[in-house]
């Protein structure tokens, strides 16, 4: 058995024997969502400031005024991430802006224990000084985990699905059966080729193909004709049938 | 191949250059230190009485180091790892080729990882490889860019981090002497030079720790851009399969060759294999066995002459007293348990649980409340006055009330008279089913057909009431 190939997807194994894939986030993305979220925190802490100073302090007295500052500022630097990662999203608005999200290791949403364990960790994570104890561990561990996702079980993925190109190109080649048994992955790199085909340029096609000439056995353009063709075969083996299916229950109605 | 290759959004292709450094962490940490150490004992060396600049130095020469570990990944990524000896020997012209733009001026270019396999892997020079940079740029920029803002962020942050964590453990001569440069600026004299040093050591642990994988990352935003407009996956794939056919079809003829030795050596082969895999998937962490092994200090017992300790006995007495309020308190909970679920172990004939016998049936209260008290009685009246129907039904009624509740027929409030008799036949003793199917008969016809019975019939069905307490008036 080879060397398991290093990949972005990380598998998870469930207890009843179901294998989901995570996409997780590493180090790189998870930073920038943690920078905006600093920066969102800092601004409220500002616009707040001065209008509590503002309003507040004329009745209350400057020392209460600072007083209920520092209070806020200790909810929100506890709070501000709990809050949002357990929330619907799973996510803090910087998070939401680089479109990551909270999960847990079996692929459901946070729970409420887990996103208060992972974010009280911080403390643990910050150690000896602005994070550096979570910026290793999360160079170092498979899934880019925090001490605080380790102890939680938590991971941070990507929220979107990876978004499918779909060129709308009527591709003109006569379906074929591929001339010799094809392995998974060889078939998987035909429907690759066709699917992203147009977003090359002509002579990239034309390399390709004449890399698969031993499938195609024809050199050019007959070959990336043939190769088309058997990657429309492979992604539709039978021509459509012209008659719709059968309606469902038709048999009752036959005598 | 060891990396797998799709089109990625470009910070998971940036996340995938990471898996790769981690993968190989320690074979590039000894690369990197063989390789860089040196030079930077020589820097330190040169500064040596001015440490102050070191820290800028190591960050200049940068680019020197990325090439090493980008030689090892982009082999490794092909499932090469080259050794120790081979990368020494390659190590000369790594750092050699483009060295001098790398160092002047592109050296403040932003996309210095993203670009810097473009120019050492593909062999080319001059105009060429900015050309192609370009061309790469178009694809990937932005997020070269933006990587190079990430980990410059992040290597920053780390450095503070580990010079803030460790500025407890350095001896008094070291701080600086913070309270002059606030007021002074004086930073000539109020600055130590074993901070400074202990400053740059700092930078140099970071730049160990941090550089190689902004290369993986680099490199991992390269592998994605040639993949999204070349479609180098695909063709890495076609290649692969070129091979195999080509080499299948040569293979047929030794196949046909070898048809005798070949099953078994193939099957042999399987099997190590097989083992192979499975041990190696033993070997995984999810199979380690786990000991817990735990220690507990146990005092050595001595004669203690310190008698002013408080004895501890009544705790044992609260102790046992506590076990056998637990013990009782069991016991009577399971009697309770017993006595409440008593109709579980109970047979059914004396059971005394509420029964759930249907009050209306056929549009008829069948209660026993509804009923007069001597049925017979009132039936032979309601028969003398002329009212047959009525008194057909006080006895149809009675007996139904009689046989639902006293014989716990099972009968449901949807059954029709049919269904009754039925369920009397095969549940009710043999007099009490025959007279009820007997005035079953009598009573239909008169509820339906209104065709009143004969008045011997009449008495006998008065007669012959069967349904009284035994011993009871009838």
């Amino acid at each position: 058995m080879a060397a398991p190939r290093a990949d972005t997807l990380q598998s998870v194994e469930l207890a009843d024997g179901v294998e989901i894939q995570l996409r997780v986030a590493g180090l790189t993305v998870r930073s920038m969502a943690y920078m905006m979220d600093l920066l969102i925190r800092i601004g409220i802490y500002i616009v707040a400031a001065i209008l509590a100073f503002w309003l507040l302090a004329g009745v209350i007295g400057p020392q209460m005024t600072g007083g209920l500052m520092m209070l806020f500022m200790f909810f929100m630097e506890w709070f501000y991430n709990v809050i949002f990662e357990a929330g619907p999203r799973g996510a803090t608005p910087g998070q939401r802006s680089m479109k990551l999200r909270v999960m847990s290791l079996t692929g459901g949403p946070v729970t409420l224990a887990q996103a208060v364990m992972r974010n009280f960790l911080r403390v643990v994570d910050f150690m000896p000084g602005l994070y550096l104890t979570g910026i290793v561990c999360m160079l170092f561990t498979k899934r880019f985990q925090r001490v605080g996702d380790l102890v939680a079980n938590t991971v941070v993925t990507y929220a979107d699905p990876p978004p499918v190109i779909t060129p709308n190109v009527e591709v003109r080649a006569e379906r074929r059966a591929p001339s010799q048994v094809l392995t998974r992955e060889e078939q998987a790199a035909l429907l690759q080729f066709i699917e992203r085909a147009p977003l090359w340029a002509d002579e990239r096609r034309l390399e390709l193909a004449a890399l698969a000439q031993p499938l195609t056995h024809a050199p050019g353009v007959e070959g990336l004709r043939r190769l088309c063709g058997m990657a429309l075969w492979l992604q539709e083996p039978e021509e459509k049938r012209a008659a719709p299916p059968p309606l469902k229950g038709a048999s009752l109605f036959q005598s | 191949m060891t990396v797998t290759l799709r089109p990625r959004q470009p910070w998971e292709a940036v996340d995938l250059g990471c898996a790769m450094v981690r993968r190989d962490y320690g074979r590039l940490f000894v690369l990197w230190a063989s390789t860089v150490f040196p030079l930077w004992v020589l820097v330190c060396v040169l500064l040596r009485d001015a440490p102050v600049w070191i820290p800028l130095v190591v960050w200049w020469l940068k680019p020197l180091y990325d090439r090493v570990p980008l030689f090892f990944l982009s082999r490794a990524a092909f499932g090469v790892r080259p050794g120790f000896v081979e990368t020494w020997k390659e190590w000369p012209r790594l750092w050699i080729t483009n060295c001098l733009p790398a160092l002047l001026w592109r050296r403040f270019s932003f996309i210095r990882s993203f670009a810097l396999p473009a120019q050492m892997l593909e062999g080319l020079s001059g105009s060429a490889v900015n050309r192609r940079i370009r061309t790469l740029a178009m694809d990937g920029g932005g997020s070269g860019f933006s990587l190079s803002y990430a980990f410059s962020k992040i290597e920053a942050v780390a450095w503070i981090g580990l010079m803030w964590g460790t500025y407890d453990l350095l001896p008094e001569s070291a701080t600086p002497d913070w309270h002059g440069i606030f007021n002074a600026f004086d930073f000539e004299n109020t600055i130590p030079n074993a901070f400074l040093w202990w400053g740059a050591a700092c930078h140099m642990v970071i730049v160990t720790l941090v550089e190689p994988f902004y290369v993986g990352a680099g490199f991992g935003l390269y592998l994605n851009c040639r993949t999204r407009i070349e479609g180098w996956d695909v063709e890495l794939a076609f290649r692969r399969m070129a091979t195999r056919l080509t080499s299948a079809a040569a293979a047929i003829v030794t196949g046909v060759l070898l048809v005798g030795g070949m099953p078994s050596s193939m099957q042999a082969a399987e099997g190590d294999e097989a083992a192979k895999v499975v041990q190696e998937v033993l070997k995984n962490p999810e199979f380690e066995i786990h000991k817990v092994q735990t220690k507990r200090w146990v005092p050595e017992f001595e004669e203690s002459d310190a008698p002013e300790v408080p004895s501890l006995d009544f705790l044992g007495v609260i102790g046992e007293l506590l076990f056998w309020l637990l013990v009782v308190g069991l016991v009577v909970w399971l009697v309770i348990y017993l006595v409440n679920n008593r109709h579980v172990f109970i047979s059914r004939g004396a059971s005394k649980a509420p029964v759930q016998a249907p009050k209306v049936l056929m549009g008829m209260n069948i209660t026993r409340e509804s009923l007069p008290d001597d049925i017979v009685a009132a039936a032979r009246a309601a028969w003398a006055a002329g009212d047959f129907k009525e008194a057909l039904s006080l006895l149809y009624r009675g007996s139904l009330s009689w046989l639902v509740t006293r014989r716990r027929v099972p009968i449901t409030d949807s059954d029709t008279e049919e269904d009754c008799l039925v369920q009397v036949l095969s549940a009710g003793d043999k007099t009490e089913a025959d007279y009820f199917r007997q005035l079953t008969g009598a009573w239909v016809q008169v509820a339906y057909a209104s065709l009143p019975t004969s008045n011997a019939e009449m008495e006998t069905l008065c007669d012959q009431w069967p349904f009284v307490e035994k011993g009871g008036a009838a």
